[in-house]
């Protein structure tokens, strides 16, 4: 069985709730997407974060993760999202996490609906975990465990992230393999 | 009768395949059949081979259910390095628990082994043994 097609895209922070609330407008092209790089090259840029009065936060990022060529397979599951190298020197220097819905769940538990303009006060953050979790920690918008294939994935998954620097963080430009300065994350799935 | 979809075999790979081993002796190989195709409820005992190393699964648990099967993709960086994640994860369940092994695409190697709720690999489950139904079943 061939591997699935996977794509990560970043939307503008000011994408209208209702350009994000069904399953095929997550999938469709969404005004100002852009889809981001596993590699070097164009990928999710938090921008310069000025501790120079102390800890300070990054703007928040939405990006959505899913699925464009099944690969002959049916399903994917267990939605897996980590840091998994980090160079910074603080222990306080964290990437704070918030798995998304679209805004069309009702009461949202393990995700928050999505809003407009979202900064660091809208959501509610947890850590990013620092290796794989044991089990799912990003979800597509109805909270389920899985994804139904037919061509493409049903619906994509979403997630808000910024980065929480801690006064004292060495200064530098933290990115992808940089010695010192790594800021890798990992994303894991299993399908059939 | 719905629209076809091509559920694709492991013919696609150089040394890498599944034998799903029949109680009535019949052997169903991966790179000829989509394992959802197999009679799941008849299968014994999963063979799964990667390169020279060859693993067995087998039904003998005093609380055997059915055999559990996926892969795992995505990406992983390791030490400044970017890892495409490939996996096979074989093992069975008690119909709570699933008991898995994960081994490594590339090198055959096991990777780990451990114990997932059910709840975790649901669309993991074979459709003849209580997983969830799709749409469409055919093969090319």
């Amino acid at each position: 069985m061939a591997e699935p097609t996977t794509r990560f895209r970043l939307i503008p922070q000011d994408t209208a709730v209702a350009d994000l609330n069904t399953e095929a407008k997550r999938l469709g092209s969404i005004t100002g997407q852009s889809v981001v790089s596993t590699g070097d090259g164009n990928e999710v840029d938090f921008g310069t974060i000025d501790i120079s009065a102390g800890a300070a936060n990054s703007g928040v990022k939405t990006v959505l993760w899913d699925v464009t060529a099944d690969g002959g397979n049916t399903a994917v599951e267990a939605f897996k999202l980590w840091l998994s190298e980090k160079g910074f020197d603080q222990a306080g220097s964290k990437i704070k996490l918030q798995p998304l819905s679209g805004g069309d769940q009702a009461t949202p538990s393990d995700t928050e609906n999505y809003e407009l303009n979202a900064g660091v006060g809208d959501y509610t953050w947890g850590d990013m975990p620092e290796s794989e979790p044991g089990s799912q920690n990003i979800f597509p918008s109805d909270e389920g465990a899985s994804m139904v294939l037919d061509t493409a994935s049903d619906d994509a998954i979403m997630w808000a992230m910024y980065a929480a620097i801690a006064e004292n963080e060495t200064t530098g430009t933290y990115k992808g393999t940089t010695t010192d300065y790594e800021l890798q994350f990992s994303l894991k799935y299993s399908y059939s | 009768m719905g629209a076809m979809k091509d559920l694709h075999t492991d013919n696609i790979y150089r040394d890498r395949w599944q034998e799903y081993h029949l109680a009535d002796g019949r052997v169903m190989d991966s790179r000829a059949i989509n394992w959802r195709l197999v009679e799941w409820e008849r299968v014994v005992q999963i063979v799964t081979v990667i390169r020279a190393k060859k693993y067995l699964t087998h039904c003998r648990h005093a609380d055997f259910k059915f055999f559990v099967i996926w892969r795992w993709g995505g990406h992983e960086w390791v030490r400044g390095e970017k890892k495409r994640i490939r996996q096979w994860a074989v093992g069975w369940s008690n119909g709570e628990k699933c008991f898995m092994t994960d081994i490594d695409f590339k090198t055959g190697e096991i990777v780990r082994q451990y114990v997932v709720p059910i709840e975790q690999a649901q669309r993991h489950v074979h459709p003849r043994v209580g997983g969830g139904r799709y749409a469409v079943i055919a093969n090319s």
